[in-house]
């Protein structure tokens, strides 16, 4: 591979701990654990460098590596990462000198809230052991530190935050490497290449390198070849657009989002469509028709594991939902959470204390539980309405608990 | 285009096995000099280090420097295939590697060449204050002792001698190697050194290695590196430098 093809953001990651940009409340908790290391008595073994993509985490580690003549051993996200995995590639290396001539070693295990309990099977425990064994810095990194899964890790790590780059950081990294690059290009342009990565340089560097690629200046007209960075945006974003989109495509476009909950977006399209286009009945009722097929799709689709059947449940809740007939003009409407999920959550409790009870009652009778609800439940309560006293004493012989009674009979 | 004739399939298995005990993938450099291959294993605990002259091959053929990608599973199972007296042809060009076995019969394998990245490994530049030369099965006995008690080995020098301690909870190993006795060949100590190496890795390269050579040259120094070298006969080095433990 020729230099020319590196990827910018390999090129120019930062060689010393102080060019990494921002974040400088991180950097000197950070440079005060490996110092702390370097005098030969770490306060913590292990530190979890934690934040947004794209705001330093690795490359501060790279930096270090480079700063010191450190030999970086690295375990990746793309890497199995399980027990077996983390001992042969780590294990043996976490306790010996350094074979390429280092001075020393420091270890990075990246993106640890991406190691999945069942795939990576023992990884976590893994990493707990080579803390404790190793004999050089550990560092790992993660998007969500308080995922519970990490709950050990964060006890022995020293936990540092990394925070969304400011905008005027980005653009003074952008600045420099078209310096280096020898490319011209006006502050307005990288401001907005600044903008639309909302705070994370690889973006934003792998913005510039795109825009850069074959010629020597960037206008902002050039601009419009990155279209929109497909960002995480809240639910409430993704809802506003399906319901208030031009054109059918435009609302099918939330279905290319990275992360799209799409069983949460047909609750809350269900829960919101009618206040986006009332007073039109029409335009609410060929809603709420597309978005019945797609709720038929999707439970066919996990029913039957029929996954072909994905494309056409979004199909149906985004595109076909913005192509109901009749539809008012745009207005500005707050949307509220789904009702049904409230209700839910609220009636959670009650619901176990039911799905309980019958559970215990369906044994004792020797029936299943659908068949203790639709065959003899009733006459229960018929009995109940009659005769209040025998209603319970017939429940509490089937092993019903009295506390449980009166769910029972009324669910 | 590259063509490598090999008069003897069998020693090349081992020397591909013995390459195979530390790396799973890696790429040949082939020039005009020789054939060489130097890379780490995944966890960069130990590195191997082949050289190959053109005089050790009866055709030794190749017009511009190439990379050969390979995958070390796949290779060492060919290998296996070799029966004694087969004669051993290998050639790129374009994506693949064509492995010939000629025997009895002419069989042909072709796999194709992998892509490696990586940067070129520079020679570490290391001062060995001990060196020592004695059988390789000496060697690997000394190592199966070893590992009957411990996971890692204290290898010493001092005077004339060279001892291979093993400790654990289990017990005591102690092996002296020593020019009188006869199972050292060679020794050098410029300085008194001792270094502790895992047994996981020396235990993986001698065994397969001691096929490659009768002799192995070690040189070490205190807390650096252990080196072991494999002559090929007919010239041609198999070397290993493995990392010291850490205490």
């Amino acid at each position: 591979m020729s230099a020319r093809e590196l990827p910018w953001t390999e090129k120019y990651r930062p060689r010393r701990i102080l060019d990494v940009a921002g974040n400088e409340e991180a950097k000197k908790k950070y440079v005060a654990w490996i110092n702390s290391w370097v005098r030969g008595k770490p306060t913590k073994k292990a530190a979890l460098l934690y934040g947004p993509p794209g705001c330093g985490k690795t490359s501060i580690v790279f930096a270090t590596a480079q700063e010191f003549n450190w030999e970086l051993i690295e375990l990746n996200a793309s890497d199995v990462r399980s027990r077996e995995a983390i001992e042969a590639r780590v294990f043996s290396s976490s306790r010996t000198g350094s074979v390429a001539g280092y001075a020393g070693k420091i270890i990075l295990l990246d993106e640890v809230d991406g190691i999945s309990p069942r795939e990576d099977a023992g990884g976590l425990q893994a990493i707990l052991d080579l803390i404790e064994r190793s004999a050089y810095p550990v560092v790992l990194t993660a998007n969500d530190p308080w995922d519970p899964k990490l709950r050990p890790l964060r006890d022995v790590c020293e936990l540092i935050e990394f925070k969304r780059l400011g905008k005027r950081d980005v653009v003074k990294v952008l600045e420099s490497i078209c310096a280096k690059e020898g490319i011209t290009c006006d502050k307005e342009v990288l401001s907005a290449i600044a903008e639309n990565a909302k705070g994370d340089l690889r973006a934003a560097i792998n913005d510039l390198q795109t825009l850069a690629a074959g010629r020597k200046s960037i206008s902002l007209a050039d601009l419009q070849v990155l279209g929109e960075r497909a960002e995480q945006e809240s639910m409430f974003e993704v809802v506003r657009t399906v319901l208030t989109a031009k054109t059918p495509e435009q609302a099918l476009s939330v279905t290319r989002l990275p992360s799209l909950d799409y069983e949460m977006l047909l609750q809350w399209l269900s829960e919101n469509v009618v206040y986006q286009y009332e007073p039109s009945l029409q335009a609410i009722a060929d809603a709420y028709d597309a978005l019945s097929w797609a709720d038929v799709m999707l439970s066919r689709m996990k029913r039957e594991q029929q996954w072909a059947l994905l494309s056409y449940a979004l199909e149906l809740m985004t595109a076909g939902v913005a192509s109901a007939r009749q539809r008012p003009p745009f207005k500005f409407v707050k949307y509220n959470f789904p009702e049904k999920l409230r209700l839910l959550s609220r009636m959670k409790e009650q619901r176990e204390k039911f799905r309980r009870a019958v559970r215990l009652a369906a044994r004792n009778l020797h029936v299943s539980t659908s068949t203790f609800k639709t065959e003899i439940l009733p006459y229960i309560k018929v009995i109940y309405e009659h005769d209040r006293k025998k209603g319970e004493e017939l429940l509490e012989k089937l092993g019903v608990r009295r506390e449980d009674l009166e769910v029972v009979l009324r669910g | 285009m590259v063509r490598l004739v090999f008069p003897e399939a069998r020693e090349w298995r081992y020397i591909i096995e013995g390459l195979a005990a530390i790396v799973e993938e890696a790429s040949f450099v082939a020039t005009p000099e020789g054939l060489k291959l130097r890379a780490l294993d995944p966890g960069r605990v130990a590195m191997v280090d082949l050289f190959m002259p053109p005089t050790v091959f009866e055709e030794y053929k190749v017009e511009a420097e190439a990379k050969i990608g390979v995958s070390f599973d796949d290779l060492v199972d060919v290998m296996k295939r070799a029966k004694s007296g087969d004669k051993l042809v290998m050639e790129v060009s374009g994506n693949r590697l064509t492995v010939t076995l000629a025997g009895k019969a002419e069989r042909r394998f072709r796999l194709p060449l992998l892509d490696i990245a990586g940067q070129e490994l520079p020679t570490p530049r290391l001062n060995f204050t001990v060196a020592a030369k004695m059988l390789s099965d000496t060697f690997r006995d000394a190592l199966k002792d070893a590992e009957l008690v411990a996971e890692s080995v204290r290898l010493k020098a001092e005077d004339e001698n060279l001892l291979m301690i093993a400790r654990s909870d289990k017990g005591e190993v102690e092996t002296r190697f020593s020019l009188s006795e006869g199972s050292l060949m060679e020794i050098d100590v410029k300085e008194p050194a001792e270094a502790i190496y895992g047994i996981d890795f020396l235990d993986k390269i001698v065994s397969k290695a001691y096929r490659v050579s009768d002799i192995v040259s070690l040189r070490f120094a205190t807390n650096m590196p252990l080196e072991l070298t494999f002559d090929v006969a007919g010239g041609g080095t198999l070397k290993y430098l493995l990392a010291p433990r850490v205490e």
